[in-house]
């Protein structure tokens, strides 16, 4: 065999050849001076770029700014809800794409993720009193939202989140030792059944309409609990 | 695969977790973005941007263990978008077809005392781009040919190419150094 191309002698290093290109060029390599000393030449380059060029950085400010960017655009989409750009006719109407949409559920697991278990999501507002966390909200969504008050949970907080680009209200509970999140996703559709989803992330979210908006809670009950869990949340609202 | 999470067949990651892939990953971007712009402050507003794109289209990222090439190839579409606004950047040396086959000297134990390091930094900031690029992606993150055709959004054999162009070149440029090195210490004898 004549000598390898540079490219090949190249791709070969990178341990990118097909197999029987690669065969033919390290039995090349054997018999071959020159291309043994391309090939340690070669190595050697690839050392010397790397340490030329692998000075760590300092990101302490790049991560400092890409967690602001997060915390502008939620800041921007709460400043919205606020201004009450989704009028409740509206709301209507978009509501079902938005509950059908794509990063929904996993997004709402998400925030519940957050705020119980990492603690990356704080409480907006803590209280164990319903009518304090109502308080936070109101002015802050354009209906007047209702805090369920289930005998057997205890209210933890609440907090707004953004889900799919828009801002929902989460009531946070602790029943039988379980945290369970309680969204309120805005005015329901007419007509709309209750449904569940087990195995998001490892949660169950279900979804029930009261008092015409539609709720959404993330739990770790197996489905036909957590359908009762929510039935029971809802109530007092019925 | 965060797809299998979702309701409805959905897709994507959310902003948390796109923050955390982001955050988990700075250093790593900002050295990319660094060695595409050579400005450390330009580097930093180049990633932002990208992870403002990237929030916009957190959909399309199917798989998180394709996040670091996704962010990677979306900062270098900033860097291309914006290097297009402020110069004429028409002549890519792809065109020529000719790869160079540097000399094999010895260069060996300069190299491994380090003694060019400086050398090698300038030689690699006078490639073209698209070959510092591909180079930088394959010795410093030792991305595959593909996950390198996928950030540089060009195709597999491209990739092949521009490393061995990029490699000769700076051989080239090491073997110049060397001669012209030796040679200056020649003429104080």
């Amino acid at each position: 065999m004549s000598c390898p191309s540079f490219e090949s002698l190249s791709a070969e290093l990178d341990g990118e050849l097909a197999e029987l290109e690669r065969e033919a060029v390290r039995s090349h390599l054997d018999g071959c001076d020159k291309c043994r000393a391309r090939r340690t030449e070669l190595l050697l380059l690839g050392s010397a770029v790397r340490n030329a060029s692998a000075a760590p950085f300092d990101s302490k400010e790049l991560k400092a700014r890409l967690m602001a960017t997060v915390q502008k655009r939620r800041r921007a989409s709460a400043f919205r809800v606020a201004l009450g750009v989704a009028a409740a006719a509206a709301l209507v109407a978009l509501l079902v794409p938005v509950l059908g949409g794509k990063d929904v559920v996993t997004e709402l697991v998400g925030d519940h993720l957050g705020t119980t278990v990492t603690g990356e999501e704080p409480f907006d507002v803590v209280s164990n009193d319903p009518n304090v966390v109502e308080r936070w909200f109101d002015g802050k969504l354009d209906y007047k939202l209702r805090i369920p008050r289930p005998p057997a949970a205890r209210l933890l907080g609440g907090r707004l989140c953004n889900v799919g680009g828009r801002q929902f209200p989460l009531a946070s509970y602790e029943r039988e030792g379980r945290r369970i999140s309680l969204f309120a996703m805005g005015t329901a559709a007419r007509g709309r059944e209750g449904d569940c989803k087990e195995g998001v992330r490892g949660f169950t979210v279900c979804r029930q309409a009261a008092d015409g908006i539609d709720y959404m809670l993330v739990s770790d009950y197996p489905r036909s609990e957590a359908k009762r869990v929510l039935t029971a949340v809802l109530s007092d609202l019925r | 695969m965060i797809a299998e999470a979702s309701w409805d067949g959905g897709l994507g990651v959310t902003e948390k977790e796109l923050l955390t892939l982001a955050t988990s990953a700075a250093n790593r971007l900002k050295r990319f973005a660094y060695h595409l712009c050579g400005d450390a402050d330009v580097a930093e507003d180049l990633v932002q941007e990208g992870f403002l794109r990237a929030l916009a289209r957190r959909a399309q990222l199917r798989d998180t263990s394709r996040a670091l090439p996704w962010l990677l190839m979306i900062v270098r579409r900033v860097f291309l978008e914006n290097r297009r606004k402020t110069q004429r950047h028409l002549q890519l040396i792809e065109g020529d077809e000719t790869l160079m086959d540097p000399p094999v000297g010895n260069l060996e134990e300069e190299m491994f005392r380090g003694a060019l390091s400086e050398e090698v930094a300038d030689a690699l900031a006078a490639l073209p781009e698209e070959w510092r690029t591909c180079l930088l992606l394959r010795e410093l993150d030792e991305f595959s040919y593909e996950e390198i055709a996928e950030i540089v959004e060009c195709p597999v054999g491209t990739v092949r190419s521009r490393l061995a162009r990029a490699r000769a070149q700076l051989l080239v440029s090491l073997h110049t150094f060397a001669a012209d090195r030796g040679a200056s210490r020649g003429g104080r004898r």
